[in-house]
């Protein structure tokens, strides 16, 4: 090897060393870029108020899509309760958008005593599922401090799966 | 050099982790669930003129509610269905409804068109279709909608080819479910009972004759055609009985009884009870009932004869379920019937029809053999003996399906031998010079299938294939693929789909005797052969009946073999074209036909 070698190395491994770390800074730089903000949408609540999604702006938000008629969705709701009794003084909101019609989802609501805002509003619910990307349900929504969504879940979700994703996010 | 080699490497670091899926892994740790149109494929047809024919397809591990199914004709207007008849669900109980039904796998449904406007013409039904189901590990799809052009299903019925009788054959078992529909109960109980006696001399019935005359040779008063005629209506009667308990329980759970019998222990007890049956006929010993029980059938029944005459149903039942398991048109039109409907009654009561048909011959049988065997001395002993080698030979014949080839070609050979040791020891009087000819056949028998058994196997009613058999198989005959499990079929079919070639599946079974006639007289035809050239031939063996052939079945949707389906060069089958039951080659070489038109 030459003394012009020499140089060629020293060269390369400068260039080597600034790609590396621009490339992992873009990487670390486009990954925020992919979480996408929720939308704004406002949905009618059980007493056929209108609620707003802003109204809960600055607090971590579960956005749990159900229907009474969906068994996996009434079997994780206890579960959803008890995370609002425990992580609603920390700023977690859980919310309840029904895909169904408003009499039998506050029958449903009313018999289990649930503990967050219930909305049932059949068509809007429905063509938000879509804007949220699933229209299956249970369909599980997180929602930051910041407005974005950090986490999705479609079907049965467990106390185990979303308890470390809340904490991440409180 | 090494060092450039490692800088250069570096540089695409970044590159390549950036690219790499794990920023997706990372995010996405939920197991998958099937998007709704790949959990859930539906599809209709119409089945005749005023039926509506709805199948879905269920992955598995998802299901559909039975009270989610809404179904409406949407196009033209006017038009009105009736009620859905709809097979039994699995039931479950929801707190929220209460008990509830729900599908597993596939779902067929059947709609009447209960009006129709006058001047519908002959434009395209559409079917509006609304179903909403769920998968077990926790997720529901929301209530979906689709629309679907209803089709006729077979060919157009307006070819007047189609109405010979080779095509008034096809789909015969969705035929007869729909004639069940629509005829009355009696008309649909006659029919079946015709439909009995047609069958009553194919080869699954065939078997029975000498297990009855066994019976009524044996029987320990034989002084009439009445008491023979008595003795082969509780055979009947308990067999008929049989095929209704198996219909039902097939009907409702799908579950194939004929075929769970086929298990080793059961051909062995019951081959062990012909034994048994022969060697009293040699009067080696005297088969009676224990004597408590005998006791108390003769205190019940006030009749001697009852024990014997229980003796000839239980026989009756056990044959209909162990001997001669097949499946024919009637009995998987009414099997079809039952889980659609989930009609016990109707099909239940075809099937006992069918089975008193199949066995009406029977009957004559026995007051003929009751009316002509002699009362006693020397004559009757002879046929005693006569009968007890042929039940020895029922007892082999049941064997051939657990024991290998070989071994069974050796005791058939043995059999002939141990007759004409029997025949030539008898000999008392110049008169019985008769005997030496036949003694002499069965010698001849006898070494052409031990000859034939050191070269493989011989089938006992072909013994002269001891000079053509060879190991491997004949150059002229039809050469099936093996196939397992429905996974391994569907993707054989979708490679012959790719490749635009139509296919077969033969299902097949050791125990299903029309099968076997078929496998020499049908796919051992040349001219079969020859029309199978560039056909894709799966067979599937389902003899052991074990869990993936099961489930092979009931993707196919099918009661057991015989069954052959027939596929286009879609890879898709023609439904019309399946056929169950025997046939002949003619039938097949004309559904063959049909199917490369």
């Amino acid at each position: 090897m030459s003394a012009l070698a020499e140089s060629t190395r020293v060269v390369f491994a400068i260039v080597a060393l600034v790609a590396l770390g621009a490339g992992t800074a873009a990487w670390w730089l486009a990954k925020p870029m992919d979480v996408p903000r929720r939308p704004d949408f406002v949905l009618t609540d059980l007493e056929g108020r209108p609620r707003a999604i802003s109204e809960w702006d600055g607090k971590l938000v579960l956005i749990n899509f159900w229907a009474p008629w969906c068994g996996p969705c009434r079997e994780e709701m206890p579960m959803l309760m008890q995370l609002q009794r425990d992580f609603g003084a920390r700023g977690l909101q859980v919310l309840g958008p029904a895909v169904d019609e408003r009499g039998p989802v506050g029958a449903f609501a009313a018999s289990l005593g649930i503990n967050y805002p219930v909305f049932a509003d059949l068509e809007p619910t429905l063509r938000l599922q879509v804007e949220f990307g699933d229209t299956r349900l249970p369909y599980s929504v997180l929602i930051d401090r910041q407005g974005r969504i950090v986490y999705r879940k479609p079907g049965l979700m467990t106390r185990d799966e979303i308890e470390p994703e809340l904490l991440k996010h409180l | 050099m090494r060092f450039l080699l490692c800088c250069w490497f570096l540089l695409w670091a970044p590159a390549l982790l950036a690219a790499s899926p794990l920023d997706k892994v990372l995010q996405s740790n939920e197991p998958e669930f099937l998007p709704v149109e790949q959990a859930f494929i539906p599809s209709a047809s119409l089945s005749g003129p005023r039926t509506v024919q709805v199948r879905v397809e269920i992955a598995e591990g998802y299901y559909l509610y039975r009270h989610q199914l809404r179904f409406r004709i949407s196009e033209p207007a006017g038009f009105a269905l009736g009620e859905a008849r709809l097979p039994a669900g699995k039931k479950k109980t929801d707190e929220y409804f209460g008990p509830i039904e729900a599908y597993y796998n596939r779902l067929e449904a059947r709609l009447p068109i209960a009006a129709a406007p006058k001047d519908s013409g002959d434009k395209t039904l559409t079917l509006e279709f609304r179903f909403q189901g769920c998968a077990d590990r926790g997720l529901c799809y929301p209530p979906e909608t689709v629309l679907l052009p209803l089709l006729p299903d077979a060919a157009p019925a307006s070819d007047p080819a189609e109405t010979s009788p080779a095509a008034s054959e096809a789909s015969d078992q969705g035929q007869l479910a729909l004639m069940m529909e629509e005829r009355n109960f009696w008309l649909v109980v006659l029919s079946f009972f015709g439909f009995g006696l047609l069958l009553a001399f194919t080869p699954c019935v065939l078997p029975m004759l000498p297990i009855l005359s066994g019976i009524i040779a044996g029987s320990a008063e034989r002084e009439s055609a009445w008491r023979g005629f008595t003795l082969a209506a509780a055979y009947v009667v308990a067999m008929a009985l049989a095929y209704t308990v198996f219909g039902i329980v097939a009907g409702f759970t799908g579950a194939n009884i004929q075929a769970a019998m086929q298990e080793p222990w059961v051909i062995i007890a019951f081959s062990a009870v012909f034994v048994a049956l022969a060697l009293s006929m040699f009067d080696l010993f005297h088969l009676q009932l224990p004597s408590r029980l005998q006791t108390w059938l003769s205190h019940h029944s006030n009749r001697q004869r009852g024990g014997s005459l229980i003796g000839a149903g239980i026989m009756g039942f056990l044959s209909a379920l162990i001997v001669g398991p097949c499946i024919a048109p009637p009995l998987a039109g009414a099997l079809l019937y039952i889980s659609d409907t989930g009609d016990a009654l109707l099909g239940g009561s075809a099937l006992f029809a069918l089975g008193l048909g199949m066995g009406a011959p029977l009957l004559a049988l026995g007051a003929v053999e009751g009316g002509l065997l002699p009362r006693a001395g020397t004559w009757m002993t002879e046929v005693k003996r006569l009968f007890g080698l042929v039940l020895l030979g029922v007892a082999l014949w049941m064997l051939e399906r657990i024991l290998p080839g070989r071994l069974t070609t050796v005791l058939w050979a043995l059999l002939a031998l141990g007759a004409m040791i029997y025949l030539l020891i008898t000999v008392r009087t110049n008169k019985q010079v008769l005997r030496y000819p036949f003694a002499l056949l069965l010698l001849l028998y006898a070494a052409l299938m031990l000859y034939g058994a050191t070269r493989g196997s011989v089938d006992p009613l072909r013994p002269w294939q001891a000079f053509e058999a060879r190991p491997g198989v004949p150059a002229s005959r039809a050469a099936f693929l093996p196939v397992k499990t429905a996974a391994e079929v569907n993707l054989l079919l979708a490679e012959a789909g790719r490749k635009q070639q139509p296919a077969i599946l033969d299902l097949y079974a050791d125990w299903c005797v029309a099968c076997v006639k078929m496998e020499h007289e049908v796919f051992g035809d040349p001219r079969v052969a020859a029309a199978l050239e560039g056909v894709l031939l799966l067979r599937a063996d389902v003899t052991g009946n074990d869990a993936e052939d099961r489930e092979l079945l009931k993707t196919l949707g099918s009661y057991g073999p015989p069954t052959v389906a027939f596929f286009g060069t879609d890879g898709k089958e023609r439904a019309e074209l399946r056929l169950v039951g025997e046939t002949d080659s003619a039938g097949f070489l004309g559904r063959l036909e049909r199917l490369r038109r």
